[in-house]
């Protein structure tokens, strides 16, 4: 019995540190992403289809893929895309990735849902540049696969149907197991030293007060430009430039954007949704000396880089 | 045997009439109470939809302000479960516009759904505007600590006048201090007391030649005083302005059993 108590207060003790790590981690404003996602499988896989089917652009020149690039964490390794018909976007590609945990879409939260996304980037002439009528007819004379989205969703062919199902698939790409989040379960040892005092920066300088929450971003609006006019002194301005504003047409959401998730960040250079800085390193200089206020010191840029690094999740695989 | 007198013939038929006219009208109550029973049916289920989602509302409407608050107190340090209370609430604003535009026997209903939802996206809005403005206070007070180390740190290693230097130490000091209390009390006098602090740094910057090592620095410090400053009485009236939000009053009047 004494043994046995003795036994208990050792292993209680030896767990101890791992309990304290644990409710330490439960206190950070960055949360885990979780392991598994609810979805049916059946429309995941239409939507899988889907995505990668260049039918749904004009003249059948691109899918959803092909601005949404795998090996580029869900983003476009350039500033700019280039649409079915040629004309090159405006705005940089966001991450198809972990749009599951963003609270609205796109760089202006201009879509409340990712089947809006998809009805506008159909319709976008800087992207399919099509119509559903155009986009049903072609996919209707697929007898196949009208046949197996029927036996899914028995209303047939529509846009309501033909975006759910890729919304359905997009959601479940997900990034999860990241080395940070890891250390967040109470892994200590997945990240490194340097790293973590990284983590600690970016906490100091205040950056965790917008790139919070599972997404490290994406679940609030702010204003590119807090402590600077970003936009006078990259010169060049364009209507992207406004912003939220472009949806509400509200004066104070002149110059406000989507905090972007830093999720798989060094994955999806380049960086903005003007696409204007090639590298992480640029991107946080930029973020210190508009929205802090003053320049990065070079060693803590750099230590805020490497924690960056470890928000690099397990990559969805794109279908052979 | 008894002789059947037109008496008794009179009374029997009387009674039969009694009996007739309660028949008559135990049907007619049974045909009225049928009637209401079955033609509202579709009513009453409609009804019954709609107040449960009224209460579902109201609970997520409840528990929105709380999740507010929660980060308003830093609490929470995300905004996770605003944004998801806001797409719950979304999901059954829609699901109460579709049962409205079925009608259901209730033809001021998508009016009254149109007036919920004109208050929610209004409050959705104000929520938002809190987020932004609170994650700005939220960044200077978290760097301010930060800035004012650097500071203190130039200030301790900087060569010239020792005592000038100490001066701005207790000035910097005395600032910072002020934030932090402004930041828990953010009642007038304690914005009084801060917006002095930082007029003495300002002041005590404005002495220093352009050269001064800790000038910059100081400068950096001051830009993040005058944020809290500026950003606190934002944030708390927002905060107010959600809490004081007319959802509530306006999902009471909405009630199927409400007085329209």
């Amino acid at each position: 019995m004494g043994t046995s108590a003795a036994g208990w207060l050792l292993a209680a003790a030896a767990l101890a540190p791992l309990g304290a790590a644990w409710a330490a981690a439960k206190e950070e404003p960055i949360k885990p992403i979780p392991l598994t996602m609810q979805a049916d499988s059946r429309k995941v896989a239409l939507g899988q289809e889907l995505f990668f089917d260049r039918r749904l652009s004009r003249g059948e020149k691109m899918a959803c893929a092909s601005c949404h690039r795998f090996e580029s964490g869900g983003a476009f390794p350039a500033r700019f895309t280039t649409g079915a018909e040629g004309k090159p976007h405006v705005v940089n590609a966001p991450s198809a990735f972990n749009v599951a945990f963003n609270f609205r879409q796109l760089w202006a939260g201009g879509a409340g849902s990712v089947e809006e996304v998809i009805d506008q980037v159909v319709r976008s002439p800087l992207v399919f540049s099509s119509t559903w009528d155009e986009v049903i007819a072609r996919l209707a004379r697929d007898a196949a696969f009208t046949e197996r989205f029927k036996r899914v969703y028995p209303e047939g062919l529509n846009a309501a149907t033909v975006s759910n199902a890729i919304a359905e698939y997009n959601r479940t790409l997900t990034t999860p197991n990241s080395r940070f989040d890891r250390y967040l379960r109470g892994e200590a040892s997945a990240i490194s030293k340097d790293e973590l005092a990284g983590y600690e920066m970016f906490k100091k300088y205040g950056c965790v007060a917008c790139h919070q929450g599972v997404n490290v971003g994406g679940n609030m609006f702010q204003k590119f430009g807090v402590m600077g006019d970003y936009f006078k002194d990259r010169g060049n301005v364009q209507p992207a430039d406004l912003g939220r504003f472009n949806v509400t047409q509200r004066e104070s959401d002149r110059n406000v954007f989507k905090v972007p998730s830093l999720r798989n960040v060094a994955l999806t250079a380049p960086y903005f949704h003007d696409g204007s800085a090639a590298t992480l390193q640029e991107a946080v200089d930029v973020m210190f000396k508009y929205q802090l206020g003053r320049p990065a010191p070079a060693q803590d840029r750099q230590l805020i880089v490497q924690f960056l690094g470890t928000l690099t999740g397990e990559q969805p695989k794109a279908p052979r | 045997m008894t002789a059947a007198t037109p008496d008794r013939l009179e009374r029997a038929g009387l009674v039969k009439l009694a009996l007739l006219t309660v028949l008559a009208l135990a049907a007619a109550a049974a045909w009225v109470a049928l009637g209401s029973t079955l033609a509202p049916r579709r009513d009453t289920t409609t009804q019954r939809t709609a107040q449960s989602l009224l209460e579902k509302l109201e609970q997520e409407d409840a528990g929105w302000n709380v999740d507010v608050l929660s980060a308003g107190l830093g609490l929470d340090t995300t905004y996770d479960a605003i944004a998801g209370r806001k797409q719950r609430v979304d999901a059954a604003l829609s699901a109460l516009a579709a049962l409205a535009s079925q009608g259901g026997g209730d033809p001021g209903m998508r009016g009254r759904v149109d007036i919920l939802r004109k208050v929610f996206e209004e409050k959705a809005d104000v929520v938002e505007t809190f987020k932004s403005h609170q994650s700005i206070l939220r960044n200077s007070l978290r760097y301010l600590s930060t800035a004012g180390e650097e500071a203190r740190g130039v200030l301790d290693a900087g060569e010239g006048d020792a005592k000038a230097r100490e001066a701005a130490r207790a000035t910097l000091d005395a600032a910072l201090s002020q934030a932090l209390r402004y930041a828990v009390v953010g009642d007038e006098d304690q914005r009084s007391r801060l917006s002095a602090a930082t007029r003495s740094l300002d002041e005590a910057v404005a002495r220093m030649s352009d050269a001064a090592p800790a000038k910059a620095q100081l400068l950096i410090v001051l830009t993040h005083l005058q944020t809290v400053l500026h950003q606190k009485p934002d944030v708390e009236a927002l905060l107010r302005a959600i809490v004081d939000s007319p959802t509530r009053k306006v999902l009471e009047d909405s009630r199927p059993d409400a007085p329209h």
